[in-house]
């Protein structure tokens, strides 16, 4: 296993440089630059900018301007942020928490919604509740979040102050101006947590409706229930056990689509993380930014993955990795 | 930074005040124009910031600011404020507050209440807390409330006011400045702002190795700067300016103390660039207590501020999403003021507790020509470009698109400039199709079998481009094509995310013709569009060159008698006019939607802060 762990975090290297490889060049090859909004200030003398252009490294070629780049990052220097000239890390830094914050709180809402509707949509086959569910879960995965969140904000945040109602905040993590007490941040994060969440838990639902479905079918499952094993013991240690297996793998699949959902739903919420940092970083050319959260990101995409596939062994005894 | 800042002697007389005061009003009911249309886009947004935030920057005010008068002032009250908290109010205040004298005159309300916090919506966040390094919107409307400048531009006639500099000599040829520093000033440590500072800002400014956008232009005008003593400070110009004291003398000053030690290459990423609390410091009414990128800023009051202790303890800037969500908070009241687009001006003013503010801005939309004929012949004959201009209902596209929030242009000067002057311009380029179709057979384009003109088998067809996103620009663009397709010219709109359309104007130019927005500084003098030299990396972007209108910018540039100045722009308007190198379509509006709450705050274009200390909001 540590052999298994050892191979795959190298296996990340060559991975993650082959990203930064791409990133950098598709970023660097659109046009624009960092320096553009000084070109159109009238105020700015063209040599001006010329010189913050050289300043800032820009005049360089291209590849000679990745090697720089990605030797100061292998010695752990991700650089200044073009714009602010803050350390690339620091902003990162500030940001992250924020959205593991968010798609952390997704997660466990998704699989609090999805594992308990799924199993008992697969026990009542075809009933009434199953019916509702199947078609919960199929609006769940057509609906695309940043509608979703647009229209929630509009009922919630102002429809409901219009009728008098207590309205959910609009965005942000906590009311600016006050520290934020447990209640005030819970309130900002319930709806752009549910509206990240939601394409997540309509697409599980189904999964562990279908594996439970699956897995009561199975002759352990028999055998079981012909021990004279009481129906929720059969169903929960035996049933649900082997149905959320698979389910770990999906998880691991579903964290880049959360890491990309987060860039929507905090640019919609105004939700200060990794997302909305690299929107700004990528319209203003940013581009030390842009390549420091794309290798943070990456590297914990690739990490979640890493550990999905550590806890398939941990979790069934059968699967073994050397 | 503050171009559009600050000025100079004593113009607050009676006079100028009343008219102020009069043009508010009007403005504010001359706001009651909405019509509705499903559009969008607010000023900034249309004009010059544009989507991303880049933009050109200055947008709106920015500035430094404060107001007026000196005498009168609250500020020393060095009674009790040493404990920190906001105090309650003190009677010295109340008493003060008598014959307490604003920069916005009448208009100013005495406070009913101490404390309490404004919080400002924007959607962009802030690049720097560096006065140095300041070049966009976002960044010095921040540093407007934490530091000030020598002097400013006055909020309602543009022309410069003391700040720092209580007072300013100018010697007779235009090269030796003298200005006098209040001796009043401290920064937020309790240090005293001395000239040692104003010549450290400068030299900082001065030295490439900062990164300043503003090194090359002071640069060329600065020669030497000396402190005389303390509260003394020359600039020795190496020509006479005239814009020195609207353009240069708005840079805000930092402190020495400070920064003194601080590599110049370090400048930029230094703590106090970056905001840290304690190192971020100025002298202005307010001090820098957090950050959060892209979430919002917050400062806090300072209580020592030399023209009295500001009323609220807090100011926070708040970041959201667009100028939708942004009209919509205000609504709510998530955030105090902020600025509005065009269409979402019925929808808030209709709200009883929300002020919606209008007024003249820097701001205007134009179009160019090409005029390099190596990359388009089409444009080459003044009478074509004219008749192009005869061809558009420019007052039409002002209803429709900015929801009558816009003037027209005549002329080059925007509306808030103290050069504005449009009854001396010779022409006014009213619609008129039919002039326009004779412009054009005398000019031997005829129209062909498909309706569009031709000469000598060339088809008069060209594509016209501006940034994609922006509502406001691509309706502009829908609209002249329809147009000119009524008087046989056929343009094609092209649309381009906004880096990619700035590298194609500025950069490769390979256009017929283009579309922006664009803000003047507070100075009207306009050479990085027209002068010839500007081609070069300036913003004459379609290459035009006239010897006279060259001359008449450096005559300009000379000329320190603000009459005699308004006369040479006169001039060189109306060879403009007659050259039309690029259309000045017309000046929008600026529109600020400001909760009732609020008190003092009056929204525009040129010192929006400058009586923050002012602010007050009811509890």
């Amino acid at each position: 296993m540590g052999r298994f762990v050892a191979r795959r975090l190298l296996q990340t290297i060559p991975l993650v440089i082959g990203i930064t490889i791409i990133t950098f060049a598709l970023a660097n090859l659109v046009p624009g630059s960092p320096v553009a909004g000084l070109e159109l200030d009238p105020s700015v003398s063209p040599e001006d900018t010329e010189r913050i252009r050289a300043n800032l490294g820009l005049d360089e070629p291209l590849h000679v301007r990745y090697f720089v780049w990605i030797s100061n990052v292998a010695q752990g220097d991700f650089g200044l942020s073009l714009r602010t000239h803050r350390p690339v890390l620091d902003v990162i830094l500030e940001r992250l928490p924020n959205t593991l914050l968010l798609t952390g709180t997704s997660l466990v809402l998704a699989l609090a919604f999805s594992i308990p509707v799924g199993v008992y949509a697969a026990l009542k086959r075809n009933s009434i509740f199953d019916q509702f569910a199947t078609m919960g879960a199929v609006a769940g995965v057509a609906v695309p979040n940043f509608w979703l969140g647009l229209m929630m904000i509009l009922l919630f945040s102002v429809m409901f102050r219009e009728w008098g109602l207590p309205a959910l905040p609009s965005g942000g993590t906590h009311t600016i101006g006050t520290g934020g007490d447990l209640m005030d941040r819970l309130t900002h994060l319930l709806m752009p947590s549910i509206v990240l969440a939601f394409s997540a838990t309509a697409a599980w639902t189904r999964y562990i409706r279908s594996q439970m479905i699956e897995v009561l079918r199975q002759d352990y499952m028999r055998s079981a229930q012909a021990k004279g094993l009481k129906d929720y013991i059969v169903t929960f240690r035996h049933g649900l056990r082997n149905a959320l297996l698979p389910l770990v793998t999906l998880m691991a699949l579903e964290i880049p689509t959360l890491f990309g959902g987060a860039v929507v739903v905090e640019t919609i919420f105004s939700w200060p993380g990794i997302g909305r940092l690299i929107i700004t970083a990528a319209s203003q050319r940013d581009y030390t930014v842009i390549m420091g959260t794309v290798v943070i990101v990456s590297f914990l995409v690739i990490l979640a993955n890493l550990i999905a596939d550590v806890m398939y062994a941990v979790l069934d005894p059968r699967i073994r990795y050397d | 930074m503050s171009d559009k800042g600050n000025g100079a002697g004593r113009y607050l007389n009676e006079d100028v005040l009343g008219m102020s005061m009069t043009r508010r009003s009007i403005l504010r009911k001359g706001a009651a124009l909405g019509v509705s249309l499903p559009v969008a886009a607010s000023i900034l947004a249309a004009c010059e910031v544009d989507d991303d935030d880049e933009v050109v920057d200055d947008t709106d005010d920015d500035e430094p600011a404060v107001e007026t008068d000196d005498d009168d002032e609250v500020a020393e009250e060095p009674d009790d404020d040493d404990d920190e908290e906001p105090v309650e109010e003190d009677d010295t205040d109340v008493e003060v507050d008598d014959d307490h004298e604003s920069i916005f005159g009448d208009d100013y309300e005495t406070p009913q209440n101490q404390g309490g916090q404004i919080i400002e919506g924007a959607f962009s966040d802030a690049e720097t807390m560096s006065g140095i390094m300041t070049q966009d919107t976002a960044s010095s409307r921040i540093i407007s409330m934490i530091t000030k400048s020598l002097i400013i531009a006055h909020p309602s006639t543009t022309e410069p006011e003391p700040e720092l500099a209580e007072s300013w000599d100018i010697t007779d040829d235009g090269l030796e400045y003298t200005f006098n520093l209040r001796e009043d000033v401290t920064w937020h440590d309790g240090e005293q702002l001395t000239a040692e500072d104003v010549v450290f800002t400068f030299e900082t400014h001065l030295d490439p190795d900062t990164g300043s956008p503003r090194t090359a232009q002071l640069s060329a005008r600065i020669d030497t700067i000396e402190a005389l003593d303390d509260y003394t400070v020359q600039f020795t110009l190496n020509m006479p300016a005239a814009p020195f004291l609207l353009q240069d003398m708005v840079n805000y000053i930092v402190p020495e103390h400070i920064l003194g030690d601080v590599a110049p290459a370090d400048h930029a990423s230094h703590p106090y660039s970056t905001g840290e609390q304690g190192v971020t410091i100025g002298c202005g009414p307010f001090q820098f207590e957090e950050w959060v990128s892209g979430d919002h800023v917050t400062l806090v009051k300072y209580e020592d501020y030399y023209r009295g202790e500001p009323n609220i303890d807090r100011w926070i800037r708040r970041i959201v999403p667009d100028q939708t969500v942004l009209a919509q908070q205000i609504g709510t009241g998530e955030v105090d003021y902020g600025a509005v687009q065009e269409s979402d001006y019925e929808n808030l003013d209709q709200q009883e507790d929300i002020d919606v503010t209008v007024f003249d801005t820097f701001n205007f939309t134009f179009y160019a020509y090409q005029l390099n004929p190596e990359r388009s012949e089409l444009f080459q004959e003044p009478e074509v470009r004219q008749a192009l201009v005869y061809g558009l209902d420019r007052q039409a596209m002002v209803e429709a698109i900015r929801f009558g929030f816009g003037e027209v242009a005549r002329g080059s000067m925007p509306v808030a400039s103290w050069a504005y002057d449009p009854d001396a311009l010779d022409r006014d380029y009213e619609f008129d199709p039919d002039r326009a179709r004779e412009m054009l057979d005398e000019a031997g384009w005829v129209e062909g079998d498909d309706g569009i003109r031709e000469r000598n088998g060339e088809r008069f067809s060209f594509e016209i481009y501006t940034n994609a996103g922006n509502e406001i620009r691509e309706q502009y663009i829908a609209i002249m094509q329809e147009q000119w397709r009524e008087i046989g010219v056929e343009c094609i709109p092209q649309t381009e995310e906004w880096s990619a359309f700035l590298d194609r104007i500025t950069g490769t130019r390979d256009f017929d013709m283009f579309l922006v927005g664009f803000s003047w500084s507070v100075d009207p003098h306009q050479e990085a569009m027209w002068h010839t030299d500007s081609a070069e990396g300036g913003f004459n972007m379609n290459e035009y060159s006239n010897p006279e209108v060259d001359d008449l910018l450096a005559q300009g540039l000379e000329t320190t008698d603000q009459d005699e100045r308004r006369e040479i722009y006169t001039e060189m308007q109306n060879i403009l006019l007659e050259d039309v190198p690029s259309v000045i379509l017309d000046f929008p509006q600026g529109i600020y939607g400001v909760n009732q709450r609020c008190h003092n705050v009056f929204p525009n274009d040129v010192a929006f802060t400058v009586n923050a200390h002012e602010w007050w909001v009811d509890e």
